[in-house]
């Protein structure tokens, strides 16, 4: 019972802590919009230039990505080939899927540990990035390696606890 | 290690990996973890794979992708795509297959008001579907024209993929985008008369029914008030772009937030809406620009093993004809299209594809409208294999829209035509490429 309930508290961050990332990927894309079309406007209209659009966009492009890619996985978004897994019966079906599932969770633990391993060395070769705005390149560096923690513990949840109603979602343009 | 080898350890291990299920931006970054290691110095090379991964998405070329994106799902959640079909429905009167031809029509102008070909298919299928069902349309004549024509947004602009394709094959966007409009009025042209014609030479697949006694001033008012104000978004994009005043970039913000003006002032904006679409513009960015992130070293893996420079070796010592190299190319397109998703096969052949296109005199013109020439005809191989049997994506989303009882043989012999009707427009692509040079090379002039 006490697992359980430590089991329900842990999934309840996790989630949290999904949707929030969500979230702010989410305003990075409507923020995106208004600063290219404000850029547009004052570039044309001679109001106030705006030099950090570009480098902002990209910025924001990266953090949207990332901050993403877990919700989407809880969302069954992530594109798969399921042509063969569809094709097998249950039984073999959740075989295949914990060995996919486990594969991609030891992926994202050396991704985990890499990532980790450049941020640290960025931290501290103190490395800049010289653009419209001087900072710290760790800064950037430093999403990767939580993301790709979170996505690791949501494989292993995939791995040990299958959802039933689990299903593979091909989208697509 | 000999190229080859190398080649078939990474693509061979890339398909193993998503055949077994595995989501392909992590197959990608399976088959990159080991390829890095091997190939690109061990520890080194694991490094170098995760500073490429996120500075992959940090591209500007890129962002049209999201925002076309945004443009598609708020016409189509908002319901004022569906209007502008039902106003299009009201000008059409009695011709034979008039609810397909309505379908061509509106999926062309639909195409031309969204990025995503998902977005059109799936709104052209659940408007128009059951109408015809109802109507007495039999499959080969209703589903067909729907999948068809959801292929040709991947073509017009806005076109999210073809932003992709461009940025991933180092092909110039504005251009790329242009020069596609011309291929996909052809295109929507030949459904048109093949419509047409199917239906007068066998009458029963599209049993003529009363239609409504309409005036002119009834039929053209709904075109005005809510077709020929939704041009005005692709004016501005395209326009935009034509004109010099803006980047492909900048012309997808502005036609977002045209289209988000317009939704507003036919009174279909709610929060709702809003969210719904935000939500899934988020899914399908993430979605493609992770697959970016997971894949940008396979590409640098190839480079640093040789791979790609012994394959295109092997082309070059064949001494192929400049045809037989692009009929291979767009055959290896198709077939991987059977059972990959449009990114992925991107993101494996370009590569390789690009430098084979430089190193081919196909007679075309400079490199440039080589590369735009060959773009368009890609766009067009993944336009064909999003509605190619058995696995073809859009055959599954017509499935999902279609009524309960439709079979997946009837939607698979109901796109047949049109398949070979998108090849036919593709050979001829082959053989006259100034057909995809003529838009730009107005802009240019």
């Amino acid at each position: 019972m006490q697992t359980n309930k430590k089991v329900g508290f842990g999934e309840n961050v996790l989630n949290g802590v999904i949707t929030i990332c969500a979230l702010l990927a989410a305003m990075m894309v409507c923020a995106l919009v208004l600063i290219i079309v404000a850029d547009i406007v004052s570039r044309n209209l001679r109001l106030f230039p705006m030099p950090w659009t570009l480098d902002v966009a990209e910025y924001s492009l990266y953090l949207i990505t990332f901050l993403g890619a877990p919700w989407v996985l809880r969302e069954e978004g992530h594109i798969a080939v399921d042509i063969l897994v569809e094709r097998l019966g249950p039984k073999n079906r959740a075989v295949m899927e914990k060995i996919a599932y486990s594969m991609a969770a030891v992926v994202c633990l050396i991704l985990f540990v890499v990532s980790a391993g450049v941020c640290w060395r960025s931290f501290g070769n103190g490395t800049l990035i010289h653009e419209t705005f001087v900072f710290p390149e760790w800064w950037m560096l430093i999403i990767a390696p939580p993301i790709f923690l979170i996505l690791m513990i949501m494989f292993i949840r995939m791995v040990l606890w299958p959802d039933p109603e689990h299903s593979h979602h091909s989208i697509g343009f | 290690m000999e190229w080859y080898w190398v080649l078939t350890l990474l693509i061979g291990g890339l398909v193993f990996c998503m055949l077994l299920g595995m989501p392909v931006v992590f197959a990608f970054f399976t088959v990159n973890i080991i390829g890095a290691f091997i190939f690109m110095g061990g520890e080194k090379g694991l490094y170098q794979l995760v500073r490429s991964a996120v500075d992959s998405v940090q591209t500007f070329a890129l962002l049209p992708i999201p925002l076309f994106i945004f443009m598609g799902e708020i016409m189509f959640h908002s319901g004022v795509a569906a209007r502008a079909i039902d106003a299009i429905d009201k000008l059409i009167s009695k011709v034979p297959g008039r609810l397909s031809l309505v379908a061509v029509m509106g999926g062309t102008i639909f195409s031309s008001l969204s990025g995503s070909t998902i977005a059109n298919t799936a709104m052209l299928g659940s408007t128009l579907l059951p109408e015809m069902y109802k109507r007495g349309y039999k499959p080969e004549i209703s589903i067909g024209p729907i999948v068809a024509v959801g292929g040709i947004a991947m073509l017009i602009p806005p076109s999210a993929l073809a932003v992709l394709l461009g940025s991933v094959a180092r092909i110039p966007i504005g251009d790329l985008l242009v020069a596609s409009i011309i291929p996909a009025l052809i295109l929507a042209f030949l459904f048109f008369a093949y419509i047409i014609i199917r239906c007068m030479i066998t009458p029963e697949i599209a049993p003529a029914y009363d239609v409504s006694e309409l005036t002119w001033g009834e039929r053209l008012k709904p075109l005005f008030i809510y077709v020929l104000p939704l041009m005005c978004i692709f004016i501005i994009v395209v326009g935009s772009i034509v004109a010099g005043i803006a980047t492909p970039t900048e012309s997808a913000a502005l036609g977002t937030v045209a289209s988000m003006v317009a939704v507003t002032a036919y009174r279909m904006m709610s929060w709702k809406v809003f969210v719904v679409s935000v939500k899934q513009t988020l899914k399908f960015t993430v979605m493609t620009l992770f697959i970016i992130c997971g894949s940008i070293t396979f590409s640098q893996i190839l480079a640093f093993s040789e791979a790609s420079e012994g394959l295109v070796g092997l082309v070059e010592a064949a001494e192929l004809t400049p045809l037989t190299v692009i009929l291979v190319m767009m055959v290896i397109l198709l077939f991987l299209g059977c059972f990959m998703d449009q990114v992925s096969m991107m993101m494996i052949t370009m590569p390789i594809f690009m430098r084979i296109v430089e190193a081919t005199d196909f007679g075309v013109g400079d490199l440039q409208q080589t590369q735009v020439w060959f773009g368009v005809l890609a766009l067009m191989m993944l336009e064909i294999s999003l509605a190619t049997p058995p696995f073809g994506l859009l055959l599954f989303v017509a499935k999902g829209v279609a009524p309960i009882g439709t079979k997946m043989a009837d939607v698979i012999f109901s796109v047949l035509p049109f398949i070979l009707m998108a090849m036919a427009v593709a050979a001829l692509l082959v053989f006259v490429p100034s057909i995809t040079l003529i838009i730009p090379n107005l802009i240019t002039h």
